[in-house]
């Protein structure tokens, strides 16, 4: 059941993703819908599950992207999932503000660390000056679109009885 | 090693393959899985497309009766000038025979609708469009609105196009001003035009720059710039935008100018591909001969 939400979510999102515009007055940074799921997975679930989203996840932005080679939000994701995971044991799964913190974080550094892999493969041409503009957007993006998605997939899970609210939804996978 | 342990290694593996695929492979994968999703991208801008016409319609609907009016009006006054338009072509076209004007340019064009707007991953200023191999668009080809130039097509599969717009740095357009001739390259500058207030302009871009004119080129405020057809890409005379400032680059070495697009790339809702170019001879002409 887990798989089977996991992968309704991961679809879902990756259609908002591509239809929902980015906001110019925050560097054309889009809605990071996908980032949010993984973050979910990582943030309430144990390491493995979190990778599998996280893969999945990167997967989708990957191939959806005409420009990204193969590969490069796989390993950001799966890297993200690592990171939150390991977190996520130091601070409160219920906590909100946590949430929005971390995945706003998350948001900012998987951005810079596109940033550096694209401008290291050649294909971005993008001026360094609107980075710090587009960091902040996904920062401030990726904490509500992560709030959205942990508040969703907690209700389908607790609908489908993967986990009861409260729980920190560990060993349901 | 429980199942867990198995999970992380099958990750991590899998990771290491997708990195190393070889291109042509992943470039498979990726329109495969483009096309897969190009049904279910279709029904959401579908469903976008209908709700904020609703939304429009319902806004408008005090102004609707007035509107009508107005365009029955128009459409009168529009019969009129067609009929004499009509008149005129005719005229022309004869005329032409007469000189023997030998060359008519006609653009082959695939009509295509925007099934989503902008780069998933937020880095490039791309469109998608529903058509694609099968209806026999090929990468590098331009892509037009009534109004001008919009981009070009880069990764096509069978029922999808991508498109990068006009507006995104690595898209680059040779071009000339149509009041003097001066030729330049046009890139984009990746941001957007402020000032305006609507959700659906916020993702818009904004103006892009024409690089390289020579600085003995006078150019104006307000003059229009066109393909040049140099670079094979774009066809010539395809009307790109209009100069709205004009500097000098900071190596004082060439001049450059930012230009108002033509065309509405806040708003694409439907554009055209252009297949190829044909150059037809008039009848009139032949039959002269």
């Amino acid at each position: 059941m887990t798989l089977l939400i996991m992968g309704l979510m991961l679809v879902v999102a990756a259609l908002a993703q591509a239809m929902m515009p980015g906001l110019v007055v925050l560097g054309q940074a889009r809605f990071p819908w996908l980032l949010a799921v993984t973050v979910y997975y990582a943030w309430n679930r144990e390491l493995h599950v979190a990778l599998v989203a996280g893969f999945f996840a990167g997967f989708l932005q990957d191939v959806l992207s005409p420009f990204m080679p193969l590969g490069y939000s796989v390993g950001c994701f799966c890297a993200t999932a690592f990171a939150v995971n390991a977190w996520s044991r130091f601070v409160d799964s219920q906590d909100r503000v946590a949430l929005f913190l971390t995945a706003a974080c998350v948001g900012a550094v998987v951005t810079l660390v596109f940033f550096l892999l694209l401008s290291n493969h050649g294909v971005l041409e993008y001026r360094a000056s609107r980075l710090f503009v587009k960091m902040l957007g996904s920062a401030v993006l990726a904490g509500v679109c992560s709030l959205v998605a942990n508040h969703v997939l907690r209700i389908l899970d607790r609908l489908a009885g993967n986990a009861m609210e409260g729980d920190a939804l560990e060993d349901v996978f | 090693m429980n199942s867990r342990h198995v999970i992380w290694l099958v990750v991590l593996l899998a990771l290491l393959v997708v990195l190393n695929l070889p291109l042509p492979v992943s470039l498979r994968m990726k329109l495969g899985a483009r096309d897969g999703f190009a049904p279910y991208q279709s029904i959401m801008a579908a469903l976008v497309d209908r709700g904020s016409q609703a939304f429009r319609f319902v806004a408008s609907a005090r102004s609707a009766t007035r509107d009508r009016d107005e365009l029955a009006t128009t459409v009168a006054e529009l019969k009129q000038e067609l009929r004499h338009m009509e008149a005129a072509a005719r005229e022309n076209e004869e005329l032409r025979a007469l000189l023997g004007y030998k060359q008519e340019v006609r653009y082959k064009l695939v009509l295509c609708g925007v099934i989503s707007r902008g780069d998933v991953s937020g880095w490039w200023q791309t469109v998608r469009l529903n058509r694609g191999s099968l209806d026999g668009i090929m990468p590098d080809m331009a892509v037009v609105t009534d109004k001008g130039l919009v981009g070009k097509t880069t990764e096509v599969s069978q029922r999808t196009t991508d498109v990068v717009l006009l507006t995104d740095p690595t898209c680059k357009v040779a071009c000339k001003f149509s009041r003097t001739g001066a030729l330049g390259v046009l890139r984009g500058a990746g941001v957007k035009t402020v000032g305006d207030t609507s959700l659906e302009v916020l993702c818009a871009p904004r103006p892009f720059r024409v690089d390289y004119v020579a600085k003995d080129q006078e150019i104006q405020n307000g003059d229009e710039v066109f393909t040049s057809g140099l670079g094979g890409v774009f066809p010539r005379e395809i009307s790109i935008g209009t100069v709205e400032r004009i500097g000098q680059h900071s190596s004082g070495l060439y001049q450059c100018a930012d230009i108002v697009p033509s065309a509405d790339l806040d708003s694409l809702r439907y554009v055209f591909v252009i297949l190829s170019s044909e150059t037809a001879a008039p009848a009139a002409a032949r039959k002269t001969k």
